[in-house]
Parts: structure tokens; C-alpha cells; sequence
């Protein structure tokens, strides 16, 4: 048995482990989930179940590789209740397909990010402003619509477009990875 | 891969089809392994999007003023944070902006720090992991604040904040330390009014509510952006700037120390068993028995130099237990407690003050009225008195550790020092300490 000068180092890189990879986490639990609200709480679900099960978990192996294995099993084991809540979650055999395969690293996460901050400084201050409305507010499209005069299609149609540009551009800046997560 | 594909590959990706468009493309993604991958781009961006975005500042009208009235609640909480697994606390108004991003940064709290948090948090070996987006609201103490990205922050109470993201702070207001604590780590601290950009280094932003917000570059590189324009002034080691509300800078050379880097333990200077050899009375005859020191009109010094060059960051906690003595009353028209004395002038008291007013109460010489509770206090107890060196605040907690709101305070002048204390009676009053403790935090 450990003692306890053993076990509090232990536990310090645990959770160092665990909250270096919450970004890599959380993107991962949103693929399998589009769309979901809540993946936050499914984030904190898996968390805890980290926690309970670090015993099992080696330190200095690969810890991403575990934590998506159980994000992988908590939606396979949680599907129906998700579902019944109006969730879309993938169906079993696409969660296993889109596995990460060559997995990227926390670093690499931030790296996008970076790259999408310098993306977005190229484009025009109002299609900033779409996208700040959009991802920063609860407000729907349509007030959005009538508050700058323009129909909620036209931007719609601007916000896929600028999407599209946006991941164009961060692929540009990180040098065209291929792998997502 | 067209147009469409795309389009539908980012409705996916938002969550914005029927489930009957949803079946088609699972449908199509088993077919289609190139759709796949265009809907993992796509489902990465808007992740990376709403971390971008989501959690803005709040503006310096949403901060929360921290009051005395709250000091209650936020203590409960705290005795309660012993216990509480995963417990959402709500006990400010609602917040005006609901961050999506759930990356927990960790927190640990020193043993003075009275705080709550609205929002999801764990206790995780003395720590806390919070879910980014939660307010922190700190009364007082320090909190220690590790982000996912490798960045730490020491903020000291009365602040208000927020991990808006892994690897930024919207300090609403308040004074913090912020380091990058491994290569390649980022982290941005915003204010109302500016933002810090760390560009590899060590500096300290204060969020000042009747002051501009302040920023001090002690080691390294820092980017200043005001006014929300990306672009902004490299600030470089000892490099400060002040932004007020107008936007204005003004630079100055920064402070280079004085700020707390570490949550800070308590060192006991003065405790355990009341002894007679351990105290100088200079009047009357004060009779310790049982590690009791009681008596009337008598005052007995001890000396204590550890208090006479405090630390410009330090936080000085005095406990005194009195029962009710066998000899006069510790409520009279005299006075009986602790005091505090600097090079023989006594600087400070704290216990049943001159006047007929039955209770406990704060003393802080300087010709100033003597701070009486809005609800007297009386009768045998144990009180706490607690003194900020930087800001001079002193207040007074009932119990052993000041989380109890206070019930009396004032100001004393910042960087006080002592060198002597006393506990005593006048005459015609009488005490009984059961137990005198000072404890100093660096």
C-alpha cells in the first residue's frame, strides 16, 4: 500500500493529467453529441468516473487514450437516456469509427486555437460581430436579423460561409493536420 | 465532398437538423468516410468557436459588490465546500453570460479565505476543481488558481472573478499574481478595462472599483490591449500601465514586489497553555490557574517580535477565549480584553471596550470612536481579530478562524507593526482568558 508522501504526488498528476485534457475531452464528448447543451455535464459525468477509476490508471501511459475509451463507453452506456432528452448522438458503430485515431495533443488544441484567433482578425469587423452574436449570446438569429436589417437566410448563409473560411484558414496556419483529435 | 455536404456537415456540427436529417447523414457517413472527416473539422471548429466566444467579460456594472450583509452566506458555504461533492451553488444573481466551456481549472483556498462559487465544482485532495465559466467570489483570504494550460494566478480577497476558458481570467475586480508555470503555456487576464495578453512571464493586474485597473510586469513580456483592439503595447519586465474607464493609459514603472506568489500558512507566534512566566505584569496580580489568566485591574504584557516587521502582504489573526471570572465582570463601565501596543503605545484593542455597552467590541485608538456591533455581542466567548497589513482593514469574527461574518471593523493604518501585546482588566471589570492565540500569515 501506498503511503501517504506516495499517494499525494500521485494524485497531484492525476489531476494535472485530467485538466490538461478537458479541452481535448469536451471537443471529443461535442462530436459525438452535436449540438448538445449539456455537454459540460457530460463532461463533469466523465470526470467523476476518471476520479473513481484513477486507481486503475497508470501514470505516464497514455491518458487520452483512457479518457476517451470511457467518454466512448459513457455514451454508449448513457445513449438511450440522451436520446430520449432530445439529444443526436451518433449511433454505436460511428462512435467507433470516429475514434480518434492519430490523437492530438492538448498543445495541439491550443495551437488551433491560436490559429483561430489570427483567423479571425482577418475578417471584417461585422462578420465578427455574426459570430460573437451567435456563439457568445442566447439570442436568437432572428433578433440578431432585425437589430442589423438583414433577413436571418442571409445570415445563415453568411455564418456557413464564414465557417468554411475559418476552417480553411486554420488548416492554412497549423499546416494542414490531418488528424483531429 | 460539394457545397451542400459542407453545409449539412456544419448543421450537424451545431446540432441544427431533425432527426431524420441526422439518420440520413449517419447513413451517409458509413458510406462516405471522406463526410466524416469533413464533419470532424467542422464539429472541432465549432468547439473551438464557442471557446472562443462564449464567456465574454462581463462589464463592470455585473461585477458583484461584496457587502458585509453576504459575509454569512459566504461563510456557510465554506463550511459547507467540507463536504459538498459536486453541489452547484447558487447564491448571486444569475449570471449574464452562459459559458459553454467546461474545462475545470483547479483551486486552493488559504485557511482565512471566505469565498463562494457559483457554479459546478469537486473537491479533489483539498483542492477544488471548478467548472470554467463559475463566478468566484472571494471575500477574503487568498485563492490559488491553476488553469488547465499551465497558468497560475494568486488573487487576494475582496476579488470577484472568473475562468472564462482554460487559459483566461476575467478578473471583475481585485489584485492577482499570475505566472505561467511551464513553457508554452498562454494565459489572458481582462478587466473591465484592459487586457493582458502573457506572452512568457510573471505580472500582477488589479481590477480596482474606484481606481483604474492597474497593470505590473515583473518578469518577461506582456501584451496590454484596451478598448477590445487586438492589437496593443508589449509591456516588458518592470513596465506598469493604468487603464481607467475612459480607456486612457498612463504608464509607470511597476511595483517589483509586494505581491503575495503563495496561498500563505498561518504561523502561531503566541499560543497554547496560558503560563505566568510567559507574561510581564505590570500591574495588579493576575492569578493563572489551570492555564486560566484571570484577575481584575491587572494588565500583563508579553512580548511578541515577530509582529514588529510584518510583511507588507501579511494577515495577522488574534484569538482570545474568556469565561465568565470569579472576580468582577467582564462587562463594566472599564474595560477588560487584548491589546496590541507598538513601542509602548497601545495601537489597538479588542474585547469589552469603556462604556456601558454589554458587549464586545473594536478599539482602534487614533482618537476614534470606539466600533460597537449593530447586534451587541456580549458575555464569554471566543473572538477572533483579524488584520490586513496592506489594506489596514481590521475586523472581528466570532470563533477560532475569521469565516464568520465580522461584527465589528475599521481601519488601522496599512503596515502596522507591534511589538506587545496585553491581556488585562481596568478596574472594576474582570476577565478570564481560558486561551490567547496570535497566528501571522506572511
Amino acid at each position: 500500500m501506498a503511503s501517504d508522501e506516495e499517494k499525494e504526488p500521485a494524485s497531484e498528476e492525476f489531476v494535472r493529467e485530467l485538466t490538461s485534457h478537458q479541452t481535448s475531452m469536451l471537443a471529443y464528448i461535442r462530436s459525438l453529441a452535436p449540438g448538445n447543451s449539456s455537454a459540460r455535464d457530460v463532461l463533469q459525468e466523465v470526470n467523476i468516473t476518471l476520479w473513481q477509476k484513477r486507481d486503475s490508471f497508470e501514470l505516464g501511459t497514455n491518458f487520452k487514450a483512457w479518457a476517451f475509451q470511457t467518454i466512448r463507453y459513457h455514451i454508449l452506456n448513457h445513449r438511450r437516456k440522451m436520446i430520449s432528452k432530445g439529444w443526436l448522438v451518433f449511433d454505436d458503430d460511428l462512435v467507433e469509427r470516429m475514434s480518434p485515431g492519430s490523437e492530438m495533443a492538448p498543445d495541439g488544441l491550443e495551437e488551433r486555437h491560436l490559429a483561430l484567433r489570427k483567423c479571425l482578425g482577418k475578417l471584417r469587423p461585422k462578420d465578427r460581430d455574426l459570430l460573437h452574436h451567435r456563439y457568445a449570446t442566447d439570442s436568437s438569429l432572428n433578433v440578431y436579423a432585425i437589430a442589423t436589417r438583414r433577413s436571418s437566410g442571409t445570415l445563415k448563409a453568411i455564418l456557413f460561409n464564414l465557417r468554411a473560411a475559418l476552417r480553411q484558414c486554420i488548416e492554412k496556419e497549423v499546416g494542414g493536420q490531418k488528424g483531429i483529435f | 465532398m460539394n457545397r451542400q455536404d459542407h453545409i449539412l456537415a456544419q448543421r450537424v456540427a451545431e446540432g441544427d437538423v431533425s432527426r431524420k436529417e441526422f439518420d440520413a447523414f449517419q447513413e451517409r457517413m458509413r458510406k462516405e468516410p471522406e463526410l466524416v472527416g469533413i464533419y470532424q473539422a467542422y464539429s472541432l471548429l465549432e468547439h473551438t468557436l464557442c471557446e472562443e466566444f462564449e464567456g465574454m467579460p462581463l462589464s463592470r456594472t455585473d461585477s458583484i459588490a461584496p457587502t458585509w450583509s453576504s459575509w454569512a452566506v459566504a461563510g456557510s458555504f465554506a463550511a459547507a465546500a467540507a463536504v459538498a461533492l459536486l453541489a452547484a451553488v447558487l447564491w448571486m444573481r444569475p449570471e449574464p453570460v452562459a459559458p459553454v466551456v467546461s474545462i475545470p481549472s483547479r483551486m486552493e483556498f488559504s485557511e482565512d479565505a471566505v469565498w463562494a462559487f457559483k457554479g459546478r465544482k469537486n473537491q479533489v485532495d483539498g483542492m477544488w476543481a471548478v467548472q470554467n465559466g463559475g463566478t468566484l467570489e472571494l471575500k477574503q483570504g487568498r485563492v490559488k488558481i491553476s488553469l488547465a494550460t499551465g497558468a497560475t494566478g494568486l488573487v487576494e480577497g475582496p476579488a470577484s472573478l472568473r475562468v472564462d476558458a482554460p487559459r483566461k481570467v476575467f478578473l471583475a475586480e481585485g489584485r492577482g499574481f499570475f505566472r505561467l508555470e511551464r513553457k508554452g503555456a498562454e494565459l489572458v487576464v481582462e478587466t473591465p478595462s484592459l487586457r493582458a495578453v502573457d506572452l512568457g512571464t510573471a505580472f500582477v493586474v488589479s481590477a480596482n472599483r474606484d481606481k483604474p485597473d492597474e497593470l505590473h510586469v515583473i518578469e518577461g513580456k506582456v501584451r496590454l490591449e484596451v478598448g477590445g483592439r487586438a492589437s496593443g503595447k508589449d509591456l516588458v519586465a518592470g513596465d506598469g500601465a493604468s487603464v481607467d474607464s475612459g480607456m486612457r493609459v498612463e504608464r509607470f514603472a511597476a511595483l517589483e514586489n509586494g505581491f503575495p506568489e503563495t496561498l500563505g500558512d498561518f504561523t502561531t507566534v503566541l499560543g497554547g497553555e496560558l503560563k505566568a512566566e510567559d507574561w510581564r505584569v505590570a500591574k495588579g496580580s493576575p492569578e493563572v490557574k489551570y492555564g486560566v489568566m484571570s484577575g481584575t485591574d491587572f494588565e500583563a504584557f508579553r512580548k511578541v517580535p515577530e509582529l514588529a516587521n510584518l510583511g507588507s502582504n501579511a494577515v495577522v489573526l488574534a484569538t482570545v477565549e474568556v469565561m465568565v471570572p470569579e472576580e468582577g465582570s467582564f462587562h463594566s463601565a472599564n474595560w477588560s480584553g487584548m491589546s496590541f501596543f507598538k513601542d509602548g503605545e497601545e495601537v489597538l484593542f479588542f474585547g469589552d471596550s469603556y462604556g456601558d455597552e454589554e458587549t464586545w467590541s473594536l478599539d482602534l485608538k487614533q482618537d476614534e470612536p470606539v466600533v460597537f456591533p449593530e447586534t451587541l455581542l456580549p458575555g464569554a466567548r471566543k473572538v477572533t481579530m483579524r488584520y490586513n497589513v496592506r489594506t489596514g482593514l481590521v475586523t472581528l469574527h466570532e470563533g477560532g478562524l475569521p469565516l464568520a461574518a465580522p461584527f465589528c471593523g475599521g481601519w488601522l493604518k496599512a503596515g502596522q507593526g507591534f511589538d506587545e501585546i496585553r491581556l488585562g482588566a481596568a478596574y472594576g471589570a474582570g476577565i478570564a482568558v481560558k486561551a490567547a492565540e496570535v497566528r501571522i500569515k506572511p
